[in-house]
């Protein structure tokens, strides 16, 4: 109820970034999860080859782990850049804020 | 061939070498220089705890059982490390703000502080995590075996083995040793280990290095690169095992949630937490740990498997690789690497399991077994650090027998599942706790009891065979034949892997029980309050407010708090909430909101049940009833409406009219002392004056009238009035004092001086200390001996006013005089504490003041101006001096910079 009141509804462009970023940090996982239980479809005995299909299998899931840090890792870098923009803003936003205080 | 004792040597100097790293680290943080040792990269390194022994040499020969499907187990934590957003963030800001000390304590103070619940999740971390040490302990037995072995066949060719029980022995001693000396040096479990987790950050450092070095040897050093190791791998039967998909993805989410479980998870990754911000290094960069410890787990395998004699052990392929090719340095530093993952586990499991065995099984047990005189009596935090230390080396000694008794099975990795699956039923008690404020503990216990119970028989018992009576015969026919309840077909279920079997049966009915005895049952007024912080930790401080406005002495919440987290600590926070309320001394308000902060700073220490109820013992009688709670609860909720502003003014103004009330109180007392001290004046003043007026009459009289006095009384008339006289001067002296010293003209002379020979010269002044003395003096002798700039003379004056009082007024059989002095900081305390009746609260804050006495009767002859002196020296000295309540008789504290400070 306090949240509803606090947000509003739209959001400033700087802060807007900040939210869809954290959304591609929260999907990821699972679009991790998904890709990586791919070689479970590949391979039967009808092709003779081995469910995961050996070789193939053991590339796909490494490099689907390690694109998943990597875009981990630059949405991370994102967000922090963001939080650092969105800190010098509040900074600057509060110090009248604080003198008026003090004064009073 | 290198000889078993340069590794034995080689492991001791590394061992030693971790010891002094821990030290220099724990030694670096008490001088308060953190530096990088808060840094996001040791969190991240210390997170690699996770990759055990069992990960080391295991996953290697996983991998060359059932190809790919090791990689479960890393990809697990990587996605709950990569979604850290959804559950890490979360659990995390929790662990802070609640001071949670394990996740036994995590998930008994979500339920309303529950003491079973703090016991149940013990037990079954106990039980799940002494078999996994077992591991630890047999894999570095195994692997000092492995060397041993191709060194004495090299020599000798007589292969005598060196007792696997002896080198577990050793192990096992030594990390406990490890153990007790840096993860018990502080009682507060929710400060961080730095000592601990430095080592272990280094430990993860050698232990990837091992593992890379190794893989990078065998692909570009007995392999022709990549390209061709693909080749091998194709050609190699690692790759032609079937991936059994859902024993896939079933393992997968189990590692995932036993990342979140596993107490010495919980503890590097909540407990340990230095800061929020570290988890978006460790988001991305923990998984590449992971991503690097298993990069090269298969092709290790794959020419494991190529290379070494059929029946070779595929779990020591790590080691016996590189010995097999005679890269003994390798060797070396891959079974360094071993043991670095080993030990490391071990030590913060044993941190993990300690905390959580003293704080919800010890202390609850202690302070029952003592009902009456829980809070007044015995220091608490003694007994809490010895069952630390105790229950340290009890771990390791379980996890010691383990190993002897199960005698070293091969399969590593079957142990390490059976631990996971244990530990991961208190997953739905814990996500159920922070994201559905419904979750109950009726339904948390349930929950736990049932997953616990069938874990047990699916899993965990069958695992040990026959000799817990899980024979073949069981296994096939159900006990009793009872075909329904075949331990790994329960229900008829036939045909499906054992451990999906089991842990998709344990955590279904877990869950299911949990959701179901939640949504029947309604919890308690404290769950709804802890629920309510829990669920919505990020929506500002939320309203529980567990306390009411009882009649709550703020001199016994020191005792107590003084008995579990120090004195010096205590008497800080106390003096610092003083301050924030705006009063002066060390006892605030017991408001609400310090109640609430108290209890979670003790909980920092003891746990969040223990603390609560040893509060409640306190309040007693002002326990709060469910009515008044929820209409607490629903007066907060209404007020949340009110802008933050509001709030803040109302605080501001509660402030104010408690400072208000104290000036008030004190003027009026003063007031009344005025006045009793004019009279009192007067009569010190008349009494003096009346005599020598009388003697002097008399001499004057026998003067005029020409009669002798004989010698003996004119020396006594005379005598008379000389005394009074001095009297006189003494009492105005003393006035004089007061006013130089109070306008501030006074001139010190400041120089440096041993404090000893201050406190000696004020002992030999006062005549106390000598032969028959009435007053017993006890000193720390070796703790006195600081160097400060003073004025000595003045600071001896001070101190024999002290002295001097405690001889006036301690009223012992025996009285008793402790002075204690310790450095805090720039500053020096020096601390006067008798063993009398102390003195009551309603005066402790006019003693200061000048003609305050304590009682009517002018006892001694004092007019009430030597403590308002000696707070004057004390403020000129650049320092304070103040009433130290709670100590059992009258405490003065003096509060002194050590060197001068400039105006």
């Amino acid at each position: 109820m306090d949240d509803r009141r606090r947000t509003p509804l739209y959001l400033a462009r700087a802060s807007y970034r900040r939210r869809r970023l954290i959304d591609a940090q929260r999907l990821l996982p699972i679009f991790l999860f998904l890709l990586y239980l791919i070689p479970l479809l590949w391979g039967d005995e009808a092709t003779n080859t081995p469910v995961g299909d050996g070789a193939r299998g053991y590339v796909h899931v490494f490099s689907v782990w390690f694109g998943a840090i990597v875009i981990a890792g630059l949405i991370t870098r994102a967000l922090r850049r963001e939080d650092r923009r969105h800190e010098t803003d509040q900074t600057i936003d509060q110090t009248p804020a604080v003198d008026f205080e003090n004064g009073s | 061939m290198l000889s078993f004792n340069v590794l034995v040597l080689a492991c001791l100097c590394y061992a030693s070498f971790l010891f002094v790293v821990a030290f220099w680290a724990e030694q670096r943080a008490k001088r308060g220089r953190l530096g990088w040792l808060k840094s996001p990269w040791i969190y991240t390194l210390s997170l690699s705890i996770y990759c055990t022994a069992w990960t080391f040499y295991g996953a290697v020969g996983y991998a060359a059982r059932s190809g790919l499907e090791f990689a479960t187990i890393y990809m697990g934590p990587t996605m709950v490390m990569i979604g850290w957003w959804w559950i890490l963030r979360k659990l995390v800001h929790i662990g802070r703000s609640q001071r949670i000390t394990s996740i036994a304590d995590l998930i008994s103070s979500r339920y309303g502080k529950s003491t079973v619940l703090g016991v149940l999740v013990t037990v079954l971390a106990v039980i799940g995590t002494t078999p996994y040490i077992a591991l630890q302990l047999q894999s570095v037995a195994l692997s000092f075996a492995v060397f041993s072995q191709a060194g004495n066949e090299g020599v000798t060719g007589a292969a005598t083995l060196p007792d696997l029980n002896v080198t577990a022995l050793w192990v096992a001693a030594g990390l406990s040793l490890f153990a007790i000396l840096f993860g018990t040096r502080n009682l507060d479990a929710n400060e961080r280990h730095h000592g601990v987790v430095t080592a272990i950050a280094l430990e993860a450092i050698v232990k990837f290095i091992g593992l890379l070095a190794v893989g990078v040897f065998v692909v570009w050093g007995i392999g022709g690169g990549m390209a061709d190791m693909l080749a091998r791998i194709d050609a190699s039967p690692v790759s032609q095992v079937d991936l059994d998909g859902t024993r896939f993805i079933t393992l997968t989410l189990l590692s995932g949630a036993a990342f979140l479980t596993l107490p010495r998870m919980f503890q590097v990754l909540v407990v340990e937490n230095a800061d929020e911000d570290h988890l978006f290094t460790a988001g991305w960069a923990f998984p590449l740990y992971m991503f690097g410890m298993s990069l090269f787990v298969i092709p290790i395998a794959v020419v494991g498997l190529n290379v070494l004699p059929e029946g070779s052990n595929p779990d020591m392929f790590v080691l016996t690789l590189p010995l097999n090719y005679d890269q003994h340095a390798l060797a070396t530093l891959s079974f360094l690497g071993g043991f670095s993952s080993a030990t490391s586990m071990v030590i913060v499991a044993a941190i993990a399991l300690s905390t959580m065995v003293s704080n919800h099984i010890v202390v609850p047990l202690w302070l029952s077994s003592r009902k009456d005189s829980a809070t007044y009596s015995g220091d608490i935090r003694a007994v809490v650090l010895l069952a630390r230390r105790v229950s340290i080396a009890v771990v390791l000694a379980l996890g010691y027998f383990y190993f002897r008794l199960s005698g070293g099975s091969e399969a590593l990795a079957a142990i390490g599942l059976i631990s996971f699956t244990g530990l991961a039923q208190v997953l739905p008690a814990m996500l159920g706790g922070i994201f559905w404020r419904g979750a109950t503990r009726t339904g948390a216990i349930m929950g736990l009891c049932l997953g616990f119970t069938v874990w047990a028989y699916t899993m965990f018992l069958p695992s040990f065979g026959a000799a817990a009576g899980f024979s073949t015969q069981v296994l096939d026919n159900g006990p009793w034949g009872i075909t329904q309840l075949r331990p790994q077909a329960l229900f008829g279920i036939t045909g499906v892997d054992p451990v999906v079997h089991a842990v998709v049966w344990s955590l279904a009915l877990n869950s299911a029980v949990f959701i179901l005895g939640s949504l029947m049952s309604f919890p308690r007024p404290v769950e709804r309050l802890q629920g309510a912080q829990f669920v919505n930790v990020f929506d500002h401080s939320g309203p529980a407010r567990g306390w009411s406005l009882g009649r709550v002495e703020a001199e016994d919440l020191l005792v107590m708090a003084q008995r579990i987290i120090g004195s010096a600590e205590a008497q800080s926070l106390f003096q610092n909430e003083a301050k924030a309320q705006g009063k002066k001394g060390y006892l605030p308000d017991p408001t609400p909101a310090f109640m609430d902060g108290l209890e979670r700073k003790l909980a920092g220490s003891v746990g969040a049940a223990t603390a609560h109820a040893m509060l409640g013992q306190i309040t007693d009688g002002a326990a709060v009833s469910v009515e008044d709670l929820m209409a607490v609860a629903n007066e907060t909720a209404q007020m949340l409406e009110h802008s933050n502003q509001l709030e803040a003014q109302s605080n501001e103004l509660a402030r104010t009219a408690r400072k208000l009330r104290e000036a008030n109180e004190k003027l009026t007392e003063i007031s009344i002392q005025k006045d009793a001290f004019l009279s009192q004046i007067s009569h010190e003043l008349r009494t003096p004056m009346t005599s020598i007026r009388a003697f002097s009459e008399i001499l004057r009289d026998a003067g005029t009238s020409g009669t002798k006095l004989d010698e003996a009384s004119l020396a006594r008339f005379s005598g008379v009035i000389h005394d009074e006289a001095q009297r006189l001067t003494r009492l105005l002296d003393a006035l004089l004092d007061l006013s130089v010293l109070e306008s501030g003209q006074v001139f010190l002379t400041w120089e440096r001086h041993d404090l000893h020979d201050v406190i000696e010269h004020a002992i030999e002044a006062t005549g106390q200390g000598l032969d028959g003395a009435d007053l017993q003096i006890k000193r720390d002798l070796s703790s006195e001996h600081i160097i400060l700039d003073t004025d000595a003379d003045r600071l001896a004056q001070v101190f024999i006013n002290l002295i001097s009082n405690a001889r006036k007024y301690c009223q012992a059989e025996t009285p008793v005089l402790h002075i204690k002095t310790r450095r805090q900081g720039l500053n020096i305390q020096i601390d006067f504490i008798d063993n009398g009746q102390g003195i009551p609260e309603q005066k402790q804050s006019v003693i200061f003041e000048k003609f305050s006495r304590l009682g009517d009767e002018a006892k001694a002859g004092g007019a009430g101006l030597g403590l308002a002196i000696c707070s004057e020296i004390a403020h000129n000295l650049g320092g304070s001096i103040s009433y130290l309540p709670a100590q059992g008789g009258a405490g003065f504290r003096i509060d002194l910079p050590q060197t001068r400070q400039l105006p």
